[in-house]
């Protein structure tokens, strides 16, 4: 089957849209905030016994709400050992976590009824917001010494990951107003997106952040090509990109850092006792795993080895109790995920819908592709969270809550279907 | 709000997007996996189990030796090793207050320990090992005090323990400080009693405790040491031991003086002594004298530190010397034996028809040979030729034999090879070339034993095939070796090297031995009750330094041996002792060596089970045993012991006798006197003063004696010509009355 085959086909299960949706999105347009009844079309719909109600993507939950119980699981096997020495214990995390994961699902479930296209005309403000509180958390003490990556209210919790959705949602909202046409230009396909990214890129790597950077400008990249950005600017960009770093390279010692990285990345038991300390320990933890794994529970390396087992290099843990067979079953249920992900994305009717989907599944993508290959040395080093595995509050509720933004648009597709 | 439907291109390239990403990053990523978890697998497997798991040694038990009836010589007691674990020591200053510490109480150097505790990463550091458990417990108070109990570790090890002391000290050996054998049996077996090590391996966290919740530990069990049972019976070396060590005092032997007791029948060492000895729990002591001699030396500046330290080495190395088997000596008339076996053997002489004449020297190519009779022994049979030691007889036998012939037996005697002994460091004889030998007067001086060494195992290995019907055998040492659960290893067997000499060449020349010890100028090596074959030797030292020496001092360095053998007609051990450098004015092997072996024989043959088979002549000369008196009247015994030949003493009045001395069974000369006490109210002993009897005959030290009030015991023969030589009470002390004094007497007549 060719690719345009499979297009056709993805594309036949659109229907035209019906003339109540147009009612409702020239009703919404009125009014600065939607009323609660396009809010929540779904609900409204059960209640009134109209054929209104959308039925969400199953398949996308019992996938989420699977991952999400194997990444319990795993967080309390892996967090088991470091929780007991550092907080006497064993349950610290998970118990945590599953609050959390709790409070996720129930985010996830009441946004999914919510009426994603609100995000429409919240773009603005939410990246205003996101802006304001990355120079916030630029502004405030830093933690560690050196790291402005934290805004310390209730459980503290990263501008960045506010961010990352910010563009989204903008980007969305851009291409959707510019049209096809405008994309194509410079003016409004290129220029107007790298100020936006270059000030939220720019503000994160300053905190510094280089991992959120990396997803923040990654996003934004795809979310441009995708919305038409011609090839000629990435090419052109991709060049300036490289000119930049060869002078940096040779003129200046900034790069000496990411050098010294770089090496540690090519022989990662170069310097076991500093720099490449967690790699190591990573990796001989995934490669003691072997094919079957010590078996769940059974890792060696959770006991202070690795550092941090419960946070960014949980994956090596898994690796390690679950062995290849193991890694490899999560990675293909991850990538099952994001692969219905994109098909929500693509059957939804609405520019926007599909676009904010895509964001949200390209974002995740991201995520999973460069925790493991960070936790696995295929590429260097840096510090990027395992979603629905590693530990945190105020990421396991936005990727839960993203989760429920995709559940919406497949809700809202669906719903025009019927 | 704008409603509009994705484009086209948005959906292709959507999809563009997510395939990337999914097809080319998640598959990379299952590729590194791949790589990680499959193919490199045992790479990350070794590292990990580098810094997982913790290995610590199980020192194996090194195995006992015993002797061959089962005694313990040498066995493992309980130590602890003190080791650090350098993972758990915190910082540089933790460190130091380990090495200063543990230096202290250990008085191990500091800065070694120091860098142990540097030594980041590891488990096992040893600091110090053997170390007894109440200095293990002052460190781990140490320990506990200052918070190090996870820094500074204790471990079971064991610690050699030689249950008698300096005994067999030179056959033993000793072991180092990591219990690995360094001379003697320890170090010839070490192999079987060492055994294996094993070791305990456990998971630990990167802190170095125990994972919590996950008890990984696995134990490779060593094996425990083999136990090596001896063929040396501890009771007759301690007779050697015993009476060796009296005669290297008393002679003031320089060079140490060895004895060996050999089982003839099957090469079984049953003894071997060498003295001085050492200690092997405490192998570095040197002779208390000699270091006094040289702190002195020291002290006067007459020598310096290094030559100190040099001295001390020296010290060291000769005592943990077996001089039995890694000294090569002049053998001096012992050797005699092997000549006349070959004489016997090729028909050269008959013991009795044959006659030499023996003018007191022999002029071979213009050389003057001496005999130890200068005035010469006359006209004598090859027999008497043996009972004089006469070298004339042997030079001529020597010429009759020639010298290939000569060389020829000497060489099936053993003495051109070692013998095989299975200890460690024998030594190779120095022997003459076929070119040197061929010269008449270097054969002659040859035939009786001087100008070439043997070791003192060699020499008694010969004597053994000589006595035993002609067969040579493979000495050795060890008779069994036992596993730790109890199954044998090894036994050794007999093992016979080449017949010699025929059967009845060998009881041919054991009647004549029997004749040295009979019928010789002295009767040093004869024991009554006992038929018993020896012969003396008194050899020159002939070393370029020794000889030099001669010169200046005049003195001629000299070794004193006997070998005897017993019983004749069916030899059941042989006994070789040589003692090195006598400072005596004689010293003839006959006077000095022979009547040390007549001891040792007199307490073996005994044990041994041999019991004395006195001729009339000798029963008359017997010791008789006091009866039991007390509570009997008076009369009774008077009457008893008039009966017996014994004289009596009376104290008291009262009819009944209440206490006696000496007391019953003690064994006293005829004529000896026994003290009687009647009265219950006197009973204090009466106190006489003990005479001199030194030099006395037998008769007349017996005569003093019972003058005196006391009576005689007589180690050594009484036959005519013997004096006595020591006397124990000395004379002049006071002793009750009836006291029995051991007199020993021994003959300054020498038989070469």
């Amino acid at each position: 089957m060719k690719p345009s085959d499979l297009l056709k086909n993805i594309g036949t299960k659109r229907r035209p849209s019906s003339g109540r949706t147009e009612a409702a999105r020239s009703s919404g347009s009125a009014r600065l905030l939607p009323s609660r009844r396009t809010v929540f079309p779904t609900l409204y719909a059960a209640r009134s016994g109209s054929r209104r109600t959308g039925s969400l993507d199953i398949t996308f939950l019992v996938l989420v709400l699977i991952i999400l119980t194997i990444g319990l699981v795993m967080l309390f096997s892996a967090s088991y050992a470091f929780a007991y020495y550092n907080y006497g214990d064993s349950f610290y995390h998970i118990k945590r976590q599953a609050l959390w994961a709790v409070l996720g699902v129930v985010a996830m479930i009441i946004i999914s009824h919510i009426n994603y296209r609100i995000l429409f005309r919240l773009a603005v403000p939410l990246l205003a917001g996101s802006t304001f509180l990355l120079i916030l958390a630029l502004i405030l003490p830093a933690r560690r010494g050196r790291y402005h990556r934290w805004i310390d209210i209730g459980p503290g919790f990263q501008p960045s990951e506010i961010a990352k959705f910010a563009i989204i949602v903008m980007f969305a909202v851009m291409i959707v107003r510019y049209g096809k046409k405008r994309m194509a230009t410079f003016r409004y396909g290129v220029a107007p997106f790298m100020v936006i990214l270059g000030v939220t890129a720019g503000l994160i790597v300053i905190e510094p952040h280089l991992s959120a950077t990396i997803i923040v400008i990654g996003l934004g990249l795809l979310m441009m090509f995708i919305g038409g950005t011609k090839w000629r600017w990435f090419a052109l960009g991709g060049a300036a990109i490289v000119a930049i770093l060869v002078m940096l390279l040779l003129f200046t010692d900034i790069l000496s850092h990411a050098w010294t990285r770089l090496e540690g990345w090519l022989d990662p038991f170069s310097d076991v006792q500093n720099t490449t300390f967690q790699t190591a320990q990573s990796l001989m933890a995934i490669g003691s795993g072997g094919l079957m794994g010590l078996g769940l529970g059974g890792s060696r390396q959770k006991y202070l080895y690795v550092p941090e087992p419960q946070n960014d290099f949980i994956f090596a843990i898994v690796c390690e109790e679950l062995g290849f067979i193991g890694a490899v079953i999560i990675i293909l249920l991850f990538a099952l995920l994001i692969w219905r992900g994109f098909l929500i994305a693509m059957r939804c009717n609405d520019q926007f819908g599909s676009l904010l989907a895509i964001g949200l599944v390209l974002q995740l993508a991201l995520q999973v592709f460069l925790n493991i290959a960070v936790v696995t040395n295929t590429i260097p080093n840096t510090g990027i969270g395992l979603p629905f595995f590693s530990y945190g509050g105020t990421s396991m509720l936005m990727t839960m809550g993203q989760m429920g933004l995709i559940l919406s648009v497949s809700r809202y597709s669906s719903l025009e279907k019927s | 709000m704008i409603k509009k439907a994705p484009t086209k291109g948005m959906r292709r390239r959507m999809l563009l997007a997510v395939s990337a990403i999914l097809f080319i990053g998640f598959s990379a990523v299952i590729v590194q996996l791949f790589i990680l978890q499959v193919l490199d697998t045992e790479f990350y497997q070794q590292r990990a189990s580098g810094q997982q798991l913790r290995s610590t040694p199980i020192r194996a038990d090194r195995g006992s030796i015993l002797d061959r009836n089962g005694n313990v010589l040498a066995k493992s007691t309980t130590a602890v090793e003190i080791y650090v674990e350098p993972v758990s020591v915190e910082d540089e200053e933790e460190g130091r207050l380990i090495a200063q510490g543990l230096s202290e109480i250990l008085g191990v150097d500091e800065e070694t320990v120091f860098q142990k505790t540097q030594n980041t990463g590891s488990y096992f550091e040893s600091i110090k090992r053997q170390v007894e458990p109440d200095v293990a417990e002052q460190v781990r108070q140490f320990a506990v005090d200052n918070e190090l109990t996870g820094a500074i570790r204790f471990g079971e090890d064991s610690k050699r323990y030689y249950t008698n002391g300096a005994f067999l000290s030179t056959v033993l050996g000793f072991v180092g400080v990591d219990n690995q054998g360094l001379y003697g049996v320890e170090a010839y077996y070490d192999d079987y009693l060492a055994g294996t090590e094993g070791k305990i391996v456990s998971a630990k966290n990167a802190i170095g405790t125990e994972m919590k919740s996950y008890n990984y530990e696995k134990i490779y069990e060593g094996e425990q040491g083999a136990d090596i049972v001896l063929t040396i019976d501890e009771v007759i070396q301690h007779y050697l031991e015993k009476h060796l060590e009296t005669a290297v005092v008393d002679d003031i032997v320089l060079e140490r003086g060895v004895a060996i007791a050999m089982d003839p029948n099957t090469g079984e060492i049953l003894g071997m002594a060498v003295k001085g000895d050492f200690d092997p729990n405490n192998p570095y002591a040197i002779d208390e004298n000699i270091t006094l001699q040289l702190d002195e030396q020291l002290l006067k500046h007459e020598i310096t530190e290094e030559e100190y330290n040099q001295a001390v080495q020296d010290a060291r190395q000769t005592q943990w010397r077996n001089k039995a088997v890694s000294d090569p000596y002049e053998p001096g008339s012992v050797f005699k034996v092997f000549t006349a076996a070959a004489a016997l053997e090729e028909q050269v002489a008959d013991p009795d028809e044959s006659y030499f004449d023996c003018i007191g020297y022999t002029t071979i190519n213009g050389v003057k040979i001496h005999c130890n009779k200068t005035t010469g022994h006359g006209s004598q049979t090859f027999r008497e030729g043996l009972v004089h030691s006469c070298n004339p007889v042997f030079m001529e036998l020597g010429r009759r034999l020639g010298w290939e012939t000569w060389q020829s037996y000497s060489k099936a005697f053993g003495f051109f090879d070692k013998t095989g002994i299975d200890l460690p460091g024998e030594a190779a004889p120095i022997q003459h070339s076929d070119a040197s030998l061929s010269n008449p007067v270097a054969l002659a001086n040859a035939s009786f034993g001087q100008t070439f060494k043997v070791t003192p195992i060699q020499m008694i290995t010969g004597l053994s095939a000589v006595v035993n019907g002609g067969t040579l055998l493979e000495p050795h040492i060890v008779k069994q070796i036992v596993a730790a659960d109890g199954t044998i290893i090894k036994n050794v067997e007999r093992t016979e090297v080449r017949q010699v000499l025929s059967k009845e060449n060998s009881a041919v020349l054991r009647d004549m031995l029997e004749s040295v010890v009979a019928d010789g100028e002295n009767k040093n090596g004869y024991l009554p009750g006992y038929r018993l074959g020896g012969k003396s030797g008194t050899s020159e030292k002939l070393d370029p330094e020794k000889i030099a020496q001669e010169e200046e001092t005049g003195e001629t360095a000299r070794i004193a041996s006997y070998m005897e053998f017993g019983p004749v007609d069916d030899p059941q051990i042989v006994i070789l002792v040589l003692l090195d450098e006598p400072q005596t004015d004689s010293k003839y092997g006959s006077v000095l060596a022979a009547p040390v072996v007549q001891r040792m024989m007199n307490d073996i043959l005994p044990y041994l089970g041999i019991e004395p088979q006195y001729t009339e002549e000798e029963k008359a000369q017997l010791d008789i045993q006091v009866p039991y008196l007390r509570s009997g009247s008076v009369d009774v015994a008077k009457a008893e012991l008039e009966e017996l030949g014994l004289q009596y003493r009376i104290f008291g009045d009262g009819g009944t006798v209440i206490k006696q001395v000496p007391s019953a069974g003690d064994p006293v000369r005829a004529g000896g006197v026994v003290i009687l006490y009647t009265e219950a109210e006197d009973l204090e002993d009466r106190m006489g003063t003990v005479p001199n009897i030194i030099g006395s005959t037998p008769k007349q030290a017996n005569r003093w004696i019972t003058e005196y009030g006391f009576n005689m015991k007589v180690v050594g023969s009484t036959e005519a010509g013997m004096l006595a030589q020591n006397q124990t009470p000395a004379a002049g002390e006071e002793a009750p009355l009836g006291t029995v004094i051991t007199v020993e007497f021994s003959s300054e007549a020498n038989a070469g």
